[in-house]
């Protein structure tokens, strides 16, 4: 009860926080402290704060057409047609889900920035432009880069919806007489079209609050979204101070547009629901035959692989060993080598950075999954109502866009346990952050996988005797263990790669592997963060691996 | 061996609260097999899992075998893990990651009895030996049937040699050639062990076939209890008689020793009502046909048959006798006198209710929907 109360308890601290320092200005968290509304007039007066949310719709909204248009389709191909070798696409869409969003970001710098990117300089040279026909870092450009890391998400949103629709609602629209696209439009779409809003509005619940891409990507040639302004006002650079005041109250308003946003996202799934006709067991839907259409259809994947993934970790690995940034040529080839990288490398950082996080990554999954578990438990087989307010309380942080969790985090270190536990710069208060936005994910697996299992299987196990504990052991724990094994190693590379919070909290002594990355990016080494990113994915792919392993079994098991 | 006493349980439902046990009373004795049939929301289950230890009640008292396992005054609450009883589920609660024999050797290993190890071996045998299934021991759970699977349950519940066996509609999904097979072997088995058994159902068929003794229970209160023939014959309100079989029910005046309706007269072997308003209940297999033609004697029925179906065992046949639909069921053809059908009754046969009941309002529902 303790346990599963202690999440809940911090994200209403932080919730707090933020709230009430939003409407403080002279010496913040101090008796001198005034309350006032000036933090919200100044955030409106704002010119940089138009300009933020301008991007930031623009951003989103590409990102969710460019991840729904590959992802949709790709969805559908897979689970409606007769596409040949579907657990490939599978397999690498959940790659796809795996590797972090900054490498897209960083491959599509190399490949079309303005200035340095490879495309342009190629297209200025050989069609002798003027200046260079293609900015990625542009809200569209962003948008772009973003969609492509979003769409294997968006692909596994609505490859479940196209798998759970009953096959004869469409049977039923072909034996009455309409046709292929007749059926299609008339039933399938309109059946399907809470699932897709419901996905878009995910997405663009990401697409508003996400940090990373536009962090890589825009920071340094100053396009500000939302979310890089935010980490402008909090890190302002030396000669100016951290407008914390501006950042709260920005950080109130979001947390209302995310809760507005999620609340609608709920009720779309809700009437998802009402549209779900119950199946018999194993159904098997009759597959539209798509015969020679397959290999386009193949063509399209391996195209958005390549794009996606493939073409950023070549360039990456590229970037890291040659001595200054230029297309690839014979030339940059010979020049190839890891001395810049051995001299200009701050080892110390790259190991305390390793070390950070093989720490984070041991203690927050683990963290998560005992809270997750005891959350789950009261919410799925208490009968208390105080199950109500947990699946509130488990659910809040999904609603909550890191950047904001980050900054509570931030004013609750600097101004409220300053004095008592100091706390502001310590790997303790990232992998409390961690392990806040870690706890719905991990919840709502628990939850449904817990629903699955039958009461009384536990209820069995108690009349023939197993105490409370005994039972746990040798019952639920056991049938839970493919979803425990999976949220567990999930949980681990989110941590692994994590750089929204990282970012935001991250000193000298508790920086983190992809906050190392982040300041050799930002202060322009990027044959440094290449190289760095480089070492990453070499201990990230045995976890990776390990994470397909595990859910290829808990697949087969279902 | 079972002793309840005032046992309350409430519920609190969108609208209020309601009450799944209202002041139940029973005693059940040793190496008796005990249904509790009733329909759903009847407070049936509840009752069973009060008793196995998996429901907690608000009032009263359990007592098995003279230890009191519940009572709020003073407060006892023994858990479920340590009542020692056996039970079988509804969804049979066969641990699906467990081999048949792991299934049946863990209670014995790690619950409460902790049966030493040399021992757990045999003992399991011997269960699943008792089921007949000891063909299957080392077969993993999941690939077993439905019937296969509750009778792992049943092992696993007998296997720790309880003092008390609980089964919760154990046979409801089962297909229904199996489901009477397998009732009759659950009661040989519990019958061979002396084990006392609670057993839950909401179908009377099953109930009258397989209980020593039955109790009737309607929401949250128990109707009656006793043997089937006693629930059948003598039952103690309207609701029970209709719960055990099709009535056909007719409002009627009580006049001295006879009760006057619209279709005649009836005179009863037994009545122990004072009451004017009754309902008489006459079931369908005792409209008979008497040799002599029909004069208005009690008990005599004129009617005009409506239809009559050959069943093979039996007709079945639906009459009317001044707009009152009566349904009949015989071993012979219903036969016509000058195109009117005569019937008779006998006394031991008749039932009357007091109609200010409130447990006679369904017959007036019942009576408005013909």
């Amino acid at each position: 009860m303790v346990l599963a109360a202690l999440p809940m308890f911090v994200i209403v601290v932080l919730v707090g926080v933020l709230i009430s320092i939003s409407f403080q200005s002279g010496i913040i968290g101090t008796a001198d402290a005034k309350f006032t509304l000036s933090n919200y007039v100044d955030l409106f007066s704002d010119p940089i704060i138009e300009e933020a949310l301008y991007n930031t719709i623009i951003f989103s909204i590409t990102a969710t057409l460019v991840s729904m248009g590959i992802g949709l389709p790709i969805a559908w191909l897979t689970e409606r047609t007769t596409m040949r070798a579907k657990s490939a696409v599978y397999a690498i869409m959940t790659l796809g889900l795996l590797i972090p969003g900054i490498y897209t970001a960083m491959g599509w710098t190399f490949l079309a920035h303005s200035r340095i990117g490879f495309l342009n300089r190629w297209a200025v040279e050989y069609f002798s432009l003027s200046e260079a026909p293609i900015n990625i870092a542009t809200p569209i450009g962003m948008g772009f880069v973003q969609g492509l890391s979003l769409a294997a998400l968006a692909f596994i949103l609505t490859a479940q919806m196209f798998r759970a629709m009953n096959p004869s609602l469409e049977e039923a629209a072909k034996i009455h007489g309409l046709g292929f696209i007749g059926t299609m439009r008339r039933v399938t779409l309109p059946l399907a079209m809470p699932a897709i809003l419901a996905a878009v509005i995910y997405i663009v619940v990401i697409g508003i609050a996400t940090f990373d891409v536009p962090a890589i990507i825009g920071l340094a040639n100053r396009v500000y979204m939302i979310s890089t302004y935010v980490f402008e006002k909090a890190n302002p650079g030396d000669e100016e101070f951290s407008q914390h005041g501006i950042t709260a109250a920005l950080g109130v308003i979001m947390i209302g547009v995310a809760l507005l946003l999620t609340w609608w996202y709920s009720t779309v799934l809700r009437q998802g629901d009402k549209y779900q006709v119950v199946t018999g067991k194993g159904y098997r839907p009759t597959l539209i035959d798509i015969r020679n259409w397959g290999k386009v259809a193949w063509t399209f994947i391996i195209l958005y692989i390549i794009a996606a993934k493939i073409i950023p970790l070549v360039l990456i690995g590229y970037a890291a060993f040659v001595p200054y940034l230029a297309p690839p040529s014979a030339k940059m080839f010979s020049l190839m080598s890891l001395d810049g990288i051995m001299e200009n490398m701050d080892w110390d950082l790259v190991v305390r950075g390793l070390k950070n996080t093989v720490l984070l990554v041991l203690i927050v999954p683990a963290a998560t999954l005992i809270l997750a578990f005891s959350i789950s438990w009261l919410i799925i087989r208490s009968r208390s109502r105080a199950r109500y307010v947990l699946e509130f309380g488990a659910f809040l942080p999904h609603a909550l866009p890191e950047v904001i969790l980050a900054v509570a985090a931030i004013l609750l270190s600097l101004f409220v346990l300053k004095d008592f536990v100091p706390l502001y710069g310590t790997i303790t208060l990232i992998a409390v952050v961690y392990v806040i936005t870690r706890i719905s994910f991990a919840t709502r697996a628990i939850n449904s996988a817990l629903l699955q299992i039958h009461k009384e299987l536990e209820e069995a196990a108690h009349v023939s005797g197993l105490s409370e504990i005994r039972t746990s052991w040798r019952i639920l724990v056991p049938l839970l263990r493919p979803t425990l094994m999976s949220v567990w190693i999930w949980s681990a590379i989110l941590v692994y790669r994590e750089l929204t919070v990282a970012v935001f909290l991250v000193g000298h002594d508790n920086i983190t592997l992809p906050a190392v990355i982040w300041s050799y990016w930002n202060s322009g080494a990027t044959n440094l963060a290449a190289a760095v990113t480089l070492i990453m994915t070499l201990v990230l792919t045995p976890l990776v691996l390990m994470f397909w392993w595990f859910g290829r079994k808990s697949m087969m098991s279902n | 061996m079972i002793s309840i006493s005032h046992l309350m349980k409430e519920f609190t439902v969108t609208d209020g609260k309601v009450a799944a046990l209202n002041d139940l009373n029973i005693e059940v004795d040793p190496g008796e097999f005990f249904v509790i049939v009733g329909a759903s929301g009847s407070g049936k289950t509840t009752l069973l899992r009060s008793v196995a230890g998996l429901e907690t009640p608000d009032t009263g008292t359990i007592k098995i075998a003279d230890r009191t396992v519940f009572s709020n005054e003073p407060p006892v609450w023994i858990p479920a893990q340590e009542r020692g009883f056996g039970m079988v589920f509804q969804s049979y609660a066969v641990w699906p990651h467990l081999t048949v024999y792991e299934n049946v050797a863990l209670p014995l290993r790690e619950g409460a009895q902790k049966i030493p190890g040399n021992e757990v071996e045999g003992r399991v045998k011997e269960a699943l030996e008792m089921v007949q299934l000891e063909e299957q021991i080392h077969r993993p759970s999941t690939l077993l049937s439905g019937g296969q699977q509750q009778r792992v349950a049943l092992a696993r519940a007998i296997a720790v040699n309880p003092s008390v066996l609980l089964m919760d509609e154990p046979l409801s999904n089962l297909d229904a050639r199996l489901r009477e097979d397998v009732r009759g072997k659950i009661r040989d088995l519990a019958k061979n062990l002396g084990a006392t058994v609670l057993y839950v159902t909401h179908d009377q068929i099953e109930a009258m076939a397989i209980a020593d003794k039955i109790a009737l229970m309607s929401f949250g209160k128990l109707l009656q209890y006793g043997s089937p023939i006693e629930l059948y014959r003598n039952s103690n309100c309207a609701e029970v008689a209709e719960f055990f079989g099709t009535v056909n029910w007719l409002p009627g005046e009580l006049d001295g020793d006879v009760v006057k309706t619209k279709i005649g007269d009836f005179s009863a072997s037994q009545k122990a009502i004072t009451d004017k308003n009754v309902w008489v209940g006459i079931r369908p297999e005792h409209l008979a046909f008497p040799e002599e033609s029909y004069s208005a004697k009690p008990n005599h029925i004129l009617a005009d048959l409506q239809n009559s179906i050959f069943l093979g065992d039996q007709y079945t046949f639906e009459a009317t006798a001044s707009d009152s639909a009566l349904q009949g069921k015989s071993r012979s053809a219903p036969k016509l006198q000058s195109d009117k059908l005569h019937m008779a009754v006998d006394p031991d046969d008749i039932m009357v209710f007091a109609a200010d009941d409130s447990n006679t309002t369904f017959i007036n529902a019942s009576l408005v929907d013909k």
